[in-house]
């Protein structure tokens, strides 16, 4: 039951199990660290196929214990969260930003998020504030957001580099016209599958990839434990319905984009 | 909030029996009867919201002459205001008034005031509004038509039923000889076995569902794995922690231990195919399961009344609150929808998935992958209707990234006599059940899942009150 085999005749129809992944959305929360513990969590990713994961956690510690454990594999991203109880009202707490300065001179991290702010709570002091911190840091961005907030965002640092977390689960016309309008966005698709079909890429999806296909990245969101246990199929599932694009795109969007947004952080 | 439009429909249940002694006199109508010091009241209503309604009232002294003097009014506790109109009281009769001119102009919480000879009596009403009603019509009628399934030619059929109930007591039919499917579905616990997992020939990693009204389904097990109760009752024979036997060997026990009966149900001999055998005692297995449907319940009488307007003695008031919770802030009727309360379907209700260190139960996920690729799906050879039109939701089923830890939404009928619950029995009382919606783990919802999902944050009585309406879902010893 549940083997690679059963995956693979269901996801992959003829694309290679070995083609890199690089998963822009992941998290290690402090619920999961017992549960799937790092030696496990590094295992399943290796397992996976995925060649580097951009990992964040409430509270931060999670993708530190997994970097210090695989430095090759993990890129560590700030959330501004120190629980998942947060997610609605951090952007409104004062001292999610001392937290945020305090972790940023102890760790490296290529990105402040995944956060979740939408609309005018972009212009708030708080967020305000993180995209300072941003900016000072020279970190992307990695929004939850609705293109309200991202519109937002861009006002107050035009040269933002903005991670859209599952494209706005947006349509593909509007990411496509947030694309044409800020060339420093790029967008996530995790926990989507209106793209594909049966492993055939929906029309006007095509069309938006096709367009920009240096401007999207996979993802897994693992926002609870036992979706870790999901990463592998869901590369294997990523690898089948990319099969369906020309290859070079496929393989920008698996892997090559994310490597090339994240290079700087992999240099130091 | 504009709840005038709404045709508002009350209705009263029936004091629960006093402690005290039976009351010393019997009022002249039968309806919900109140008792003071002094007097026994009944009456009679069915108010509309937002109409004008009657209440009809009888009254009897506990000793003398029957009282003249009642006056009656109504009133909202937690809105702290009555009526907008004055009611009169006609005297019909001694001891009889019919009482004129009252309206309830909201839905809600209601408590109707009789003053006989100067003694109060109260009753409090539960009062739905339209949407509500409507809502509550949609949990019935029950029990529902008989119906065939077009996919199993020997549905419905007597000689197929016998069978099915022979075969669903048979220990022979298991690998070892000595299991059966009653094993774990054990008719004197509601076909399901008590246990938080089910334990064949070993322990399983989910809880045992019932199978009653599992004629009604459209995908089966706790991850619909199969799209037929046919196909689902093959299942655990081949399961080797279950029933842990071969096509081969089911075979074989129909050819020589049921020859006669099988010829009798399909009208020919057993084939030589191993397989169409097994598929077919599969399919006179759920021709016996079709049969077991729960019977009516204390909630029906209170929906059927709902209906045609009748005032109602009987349904606990508790009983009544909680169906408003269900059917509003709870939301709860959007997935336990409709007369088998569940639309069918699966979600991911915040309930941990791990089955074991460092092994998870993917649920719905696994379920869809294994319906596709079953031999015994509807799309196979072995669906007897030949159009295919039964295979829709098997054939347009989509694997989503939600669907990883999804599991069945249960029926809610004789939800009461079946803990423990959840996919993995995790959950041991109904209301622990409740108090997992009302407190539900947000951090392991999606935030762009399903926003129902969301704490309810329900008081104590609100608990209570949500768990005595489960309660009335289940049925009791002495209903047909």
């Amino acid at each position: 039951m549940r083997t690679a085999a059963a995956i693979l005749l269901f996801f992959l129809p003829g694309i290679s199990s070995s083609q890199p992944i690089f998963d822009a959305h992941l998290h290690y929360s402090h619920d999961a660290w017992e549960l799937v513990p790092v030696p496990q969590a590094i295992e399943i990713l290796r397992k996976a196929g995925l060649k580097r994961a951009l990992i964040s956690s409430a509270g931060d510690d999670g993708q530190q214990r997994l970097y210090a454990a695989a430095p090759d594999l993990v890129i560590p991203e700030l959330r501004p969260y120190r629980n998942r109880a947060e997610v609605g009202t951090w952007f409104r707490d004062s001292s999610v930003i001392p937290y945020l300065e305090t972790r940023l001179s102890k760790y490296s991290y290529a990105a402040i998020g995944e956060f979740h702010l939408y609309g005018a709570d972009a212009d708030l002091p708080v967020p305000r504030r993180m995209v300072e911190l941003a900016k000072k840091h020279n970190l992307f961005l990695h929004a939850h957001s609705d293109s309200g907030a991202v519109e937002r965002l861009f006002a107050q640092w035009p040269q933002a580099r903005i991670l859209w977390a599952h494209a706005g689960f947006d349509s593909p016309q509007r990411v496509a016209a947030m694309l044409r309008r800020h060339e420093q966005l790029w967008c996530d698709l995790a926990f989507r599958t209106d793209f594909s079909a049966n492993n055939k890429v929906d029309p006007a999806w095509r069309a938006v990839f096709m367009e920009f296909p240096d401007r999207f990245m996979v993802g897994t969101d693992s926002y609870t434990p036992e979706r870790w246990h999901y990463i592998g199929e869901h590369a294997a599932w990523s690898r089948a319905w990319l099969a369906d694009l020309p290859r070079e795109v496929a393989d920008r969007i698996a892997w090559k984009n994310g490597e090339a947004l994240f290079s700087s952080f992999q240099a130091r | 909030m504009e709840k005038r439009r709404s045709a508002l429909l009350l209705f009263s249940s029936a004091l629960i029996a006093a402690a005290t002694a039976a009351p010393a006199c019997t009022p002249a109508i039968d309806g919900v009867r109140l008792e003071s010091k002094s007097f026994v009241l009944s009456y009679r209503a069915a108010p509309e919201v937002g109409k004008h309604f009657s209440v009809e009232i009888a009254a009897c002294a506990k000793s003398g002459p029957p009282p003249q003097n009642l006056k009656i009014d109504a009133h909202m506790p937690e809105h702290r205001h009555g009526m907008n109109y004055r009611p009169t009281v006609k005297p019909l009769a001694p001891g009889r008034w019919q009482a004129e001119g009252l309206m309830f102009h909201m839905p809600g919480k209601w408590e109707l005031v009789f003053f006989v000879e100067g003694e109060r009596m109260t009753r409090e009403l539960i009062v739905f509004s339209d949407e509500e009603r409507q809502r509550i019509l949609a949990h019935g009628p029950w029990p529902p038509a008989a119906r065939k399934d077009p996919g199993n030619r020997v549905s419905g059929k007597p000689e197929a039923i016998a069978l099915g109930e022979r075969l669903f007591f048979e220990p022979r039919l298991s690998g070892t000889g000595s299991v059966l499917c009653a094993t774990c579905h054990v008719p004197f616990r509601h076909f399901q076995d008590a246990r938080p997992r089910g334990f064949g020939l070993e322990q399983v990693d989910r809880n045992t569902p019932t199978v009653m009204n599992v004629g009604l389904y459209r995908w089966y097990g706790w991850d619909g794995g199969n799209d037929s109760l046919w196909a689902q009752s093959i299942r655990p024979l081949l399961d080797p922690r279950e029933m842990r036997a071969s096509p081969a060997h089911i075979a074989s026990v129909i050819r020589t231990l049921y020859r006669k009966e099988y010829e009798k149900t399909f009208s020919r001999a057993p084939s030589a195919n191993d397989e169409q055998v097994m598929v077919d005692a599969g399919k006179a297995l759920a021709a016996f399961q079709e049969t077991l449907v729960t019977k009516r319940t204390p909630f029906d009488d209170f929906r059927d009344a709902l209906e045609r307007n009748e005032p109602i003695a009987g349904y606990p008031l508790a009983a009544q609150r909680g169906l408003r919770l269900f059917v509003g802030k709870g939301n709860c009727g959007v997935c336990h929808f409709g007369p088998q309360f569940t639309n069918g379907e699966f979600s991911d209700t915040g309930i941990p998935f791990f089955a074991g260190k460092g092994r998870v139960d993917a649920g719905r996920s696994e379920g869809i992958r294994k319906v596709k690729a079953s031999p015994y799906n509807l799309l196979g050879r072995f669906n007897d209707d030949a159009t295919r039109a039964n295979a829709t939701s098997t054939r347009h089923v989509e694997l989503q990234h939600r669907n990883f830890g999804e599991f069945r939404v249960p029926g809610l009928r004789n939800v009461a006599l079946t803990a423990p619950y959840m996919h993995n029995g995790s959950i041991a009382s109904l209301r622990e059940v409740v108090q997992h919606y009302s407190d539900i783990n947000e951090e392991r919802l999606h935030l762009d899942g399903e926003k129902i999902l969301r704490k309810l944050n329900l008081t104590p009585a609100e608990i209570d009150d949500l768990v005595a309406f489960l309660e009335s879902l289940s049925e009791t010893s002495a209903r047909k």
